[in-house]
């Protein structure tokens, strides 16, 4: 008997005896399910490291300094929404997410869609447009930065076509750089996700359409995306905590402080925590986690419908 | 269950984000000017002491060449004047390299103080860790730590009201102007303990019948060029500052500290780079450099054999104007005195010409004075012991103290008593020849020492400010200007960019 089956009787055997001695004293058996002690150590872990420490540090947010600090009420929220910086930062990410996130899905798409009609180098095609996601960010980040530096091979190629140089990172046109790289860096994932949503759709609804005589634009709209509707959930879920994470890469090229059309609220906060700003800093992540909370709310809401 | 789910999805994703980057340096930030105090005003209330001194502290510094030994010497000196008292004290930077070149017959020795940017902020992020934490040392060196953004979040002692409440704490007994100078957002939240300053020498020779300077004059760069301006016929330059250099120093760096505040106001946190009078302050540097006012500057940057072949060429140009330090004031009393003085601080450059002159201590554009200092010390505001360590704040102010042997050499006590005794062993302990160490003053001496006292009064008198400097502002600037000097980038570009960074610096 493995260990693993071991646990799983040891465990079985306390929930029968539990069941047993609450019958015998007329309480209802306890129902937990042998899955709930797997689900303990990650829980438990996930309290330790997520909750607590989030909720420790909510208490900052309510404070008027770190240390010694005194009880300030909503203060810091109120501040918090006529900061500038942190109105930039929530702009920015807001925009950023609404340019970058639905092209990056259509993207996405198409190109699930066309690597899907292929019969041969299917799989190359995956294996090309997934490299981007296993290159480390550090070793990827020379490479844009020398790309688009004002002295940069961009520039230099524009030169001699001559092209005045543009300053790609330290004008508004750093926000397309950004989007850029983020899609550069996410195509292929979101592309995977697209390709096992479309290898379940089974292929007689598209055969009978043709019998029908519907044109691919009409399988496209009335077959291929409705049956996607879960995938596009979750891609949009992925993607959008993806667009957190391109600030990694941002943040290496262009520094704590960069042009503001690509100052987002990662900038923000992590600056706060530079300059102790805990208040600040945890003021805007409470802030961030209700967004969040609402929103996948609302998306998770979106999937069950789309799932009926 | 969805509602949960969806919570711990936003709490995942947020603490994920949080743990990301971390990195960036914490800027020290602040006022300048005259930091009389306004505004919003950290705690600054009344305390009282009990006169109860024990226990331990420990204070740290990240500068270990200027502080350990000096610091080491107090705590021994400390513990034994309050038995049952321990201090320790912690240093961090590497000690500076010593290098050594020769070329002909003369030897250049250069002590080379690495700005080790990396260990730098690795101190300062240990320093908020601990301070975050409630922990930290008792006393803080203020030598690459933020103060401002210290002040803001209440981690430092208002020293202020210490200096109130403790009876053996005479403000009198100090130069006052250098502890109203220090002043910030209604405290003192740093106790400089020594202070130095700079100012001009003009060459009387090239300004013959020259009026309006002296050791109660102030003037800026931009002054100084306007005045000379009109006598310059191309065979002096009109400054020995060179148009720009990657380091501090230079031209520009000259005029943009005169400056700083018109560009950068700390106190409302709003920039103004993009007014246009940043980017004719970039053009003008260019065009003093053009025009051959001011020489060149020297791209070899530690090079010993490159700037002592640069030491050479200024050394034969005459200037009308040299910025000068306090470090070798001394020599312009001395050297009609029969004296031959040994300091290595007074050859080169750095030497007082023949015909040099004091013009008067260096202004800034908004007509302030500043001071720098070379060791200033704050109480950590979680400080269990915060008594001892005022008296040990207290103790380095001392006499004994400012006379200590590992205090800076370069800079003024701020102990007034302290201050004249060490002016006169510095010229007693300077003076190189055979046979003239320990002996008492002839009568030249004594006169060149009054005057020299004189002036530094008269010259100190008129410090009125601090320059709370801003690592982060001043790192966004150097990066960008250095594209204007090498011709990347228009002056009007550089000042946008920097508007915009600058900007969303003091927002946040």
């Amino acid at each position: 008997m493995s260990i693993i089956e071991k646990i799983i009787s040891l465990g079985k055997s306390i929930l029968a005896r539990r069941a047993g001695d609450g019958a015998a004293r007329g309480l209802k058996p306890l129902r937990v399910h042998a899955g709930a002690l797997f689900l303990l150590p990650g829980l438990i872990g996930f309290i330790i490291f997520y909750i607590w420490p989030f909720f420790i540090s909510l208490g900052y947010a309510f404070l008027d300094k770190p240390v010694n600090g005194s009880f300030v009420g909503l203060k810091n929220f109120l501040d918090l929404f006529a900061n500038k910086a942190y109105l930039k930062g929530l702009m920015n990410t807001l925009r950023f997410i609404g340019i970058s996130v639905p092209l990056n899905m259509a993207l996405s798409l198409g190109i699930a869609m066309l690597i899907n009609k292929l019969r041969r180098l299917g799989e190359l095609f995956s294996l090309i447009f997934l490299i981007p996601l296993v290159i480390p960010s550090g070793s990827m980040v020379s490479f844009w930065k020398s790309l688009f530096a004002y002295d940069g091979a961009l520039n230099g190629l524009l030169n001699t076509f001559g092209i005045a140089k543009i300053n790609w990172l330290d004008s508004s046109l750093a926000l397309f750089v950004m989007v850029l790289i983020f899609v550069w860096k996410n195509l292929g994932y979101n592309m995977v996700l697209y390709l096992a949503g479309l290898g379940n759709i089974p292929k007689d609804y598209y055969e009978a359409a043709s019998v029908d005589g519907a044109k691919p634009w009409q399988a496209f709209r009335h077959i291929t995306l409705p049956h996607l509707a879960p995938t596009s959930v979750l891609v949009l879920i992925m993607s959008i905590i993806n667009s957190f994470k391109v600030f990694k890469e941002i943040y290496l090229i262009t520094g704590s402080y960069p042009h503001d059309s690509i100052y987002t609220l990662q900038h923000f906060m992590n600056n706060m925590f530079s300059s102790l700003n805990y208040p600040k800093l945890t003021t805007a992540t409470t802030v961030l986690v209700v967004i969040i909370a609402l929103f996948t709310q609302t998306l998770l809401r979106l999937e069950r419908k789309a799932a009926e | 269950m969805k509602k949960i789910m969806a919570f711990v999805l936003a709490l995942t994703l947020t603490a994920s984000l949080a743990a990301c980057g971390g990195g960036g340096a914490v800027g020290d930030e602040g006022g300048q000017g005259d930091n009389s105090g306004s505004g919003n005003e950290p705690s600054a209330a009344g305390i009282s002491l009990s006169g109860e001194i024990g226990g331990e502290i420990t204070i740290s510094a990240y500068d270990t060449m200027r502080s350990k030994a000096f610091l080491e010497d107090a705590a021994q000196l400390f513990e034994e004047k309050y038995p049952g008292t321990k201090v320790n004290v912690e240093t961090f930077s590497a000690m500076p390299e010593i290098k050594t070149s020769e070329q002909g017959d003369k030897m250049m020795v250069m002590v080379e103080m690495k700005d080790d940017t990396q260990s730098r902020q690795d101190y300062i992020k240990k320093m908020n860790t601990a301070l975050m934490s409630g922990g930290g040392a008792d006393i803080l060196a203020m030598d690459v730590l933020p103060i401002q953004k210290y002040v803001e979040g209440g981690q430092l002692e208002n020293l202020g009201a210490y200096m109130d409440a403790d009876p053996d704490f005479g403000r009198a007994d100090y130069l006052e102007n250098i502890l109203d100078a220090s002043r910030y957002k209604g405290g003192t939240w740093i106790l400089p303990l020594d202070y130095t300053f700079n100012y001009y020498a003009y060459d009387r020779a090239l300004l013959p019948g020259a009026s309006g300077f002296g050791t109660d004059s102030a003037f800026t760069v931009g002054q100084l060029m306007d005045i000379a301006e009109d006598s310059f016929d191309g065979s002096s330059k009109l400054f020995n500052i060179s148009d720009y250099t990657k380091r501090s120093g230079g031209m520009w760096g000259n005029l943009l500290a005169e400056n700083y505040t018109s560009f950068v106001d700390l106190e409302n946190k709003t920039a103004s780079f993009d007014d246009g009078s940043f980017a004719a302050l970039l053009e003008s540097v260019k065009e003093y450099s053009e025009r051959g006012y001011i020489p060149k500057g020297a791209t070899g940057g530690g090079d010993a054999g490159a700037m002592m072949q640069r030491a050479g060429e200024e050394a034969t140009d005459r200037f009308f104007f040299k910025p000068k330090n306090v470090i070798n004031l001394l020599s312009i009393f001395t050297r009609d005195s029969g004296m031959k003085m040994a300091f290595m601080a007074e050859g080169g450059t750095m030497a007082i010409g023949d015909d040099d002159e004091i013009a008067g201590i260096a202004a800034n554009a908004d007509g302030s004075v500043p001071f720098t200092y070379s060791q200033a010390y704050g109480i950590n505001a979680s400080s269990q012991n915060k008594e001892t360590a005022w008296a040990f704040l207290r103790f380095l102010l001392s006499e004994e103290m400012q006379l200590n042997t590992n205090m800076e050499i370069t800079a003024l006590p701020l102990n007034n008593a302290a201050r004249e005794k060490k002016m006169e062993a510095t010229l007693t302990s300077r003076m190189g020849e055979a046979g003239q160490q320990g002996q008492p003053l002839n009568e030249a001496q004594t006169e060149a020492i009054a005057k020299y006292n004189e002036a530094v009064k008269q010259l100190s008198g008129q410090i009125n400010a601090y320059v709370f400097e801003d690592t982060i502002i001043n790192d966004m600037i150097s990066a960008e200007v250095a594209y204007f000097f090498d011709g990347t980038k228009t002056a009007g570009e550089v000042a946008g960019v920097l508007q915009n960074k600058v900007g969303l610096y003091l927002s946040e």
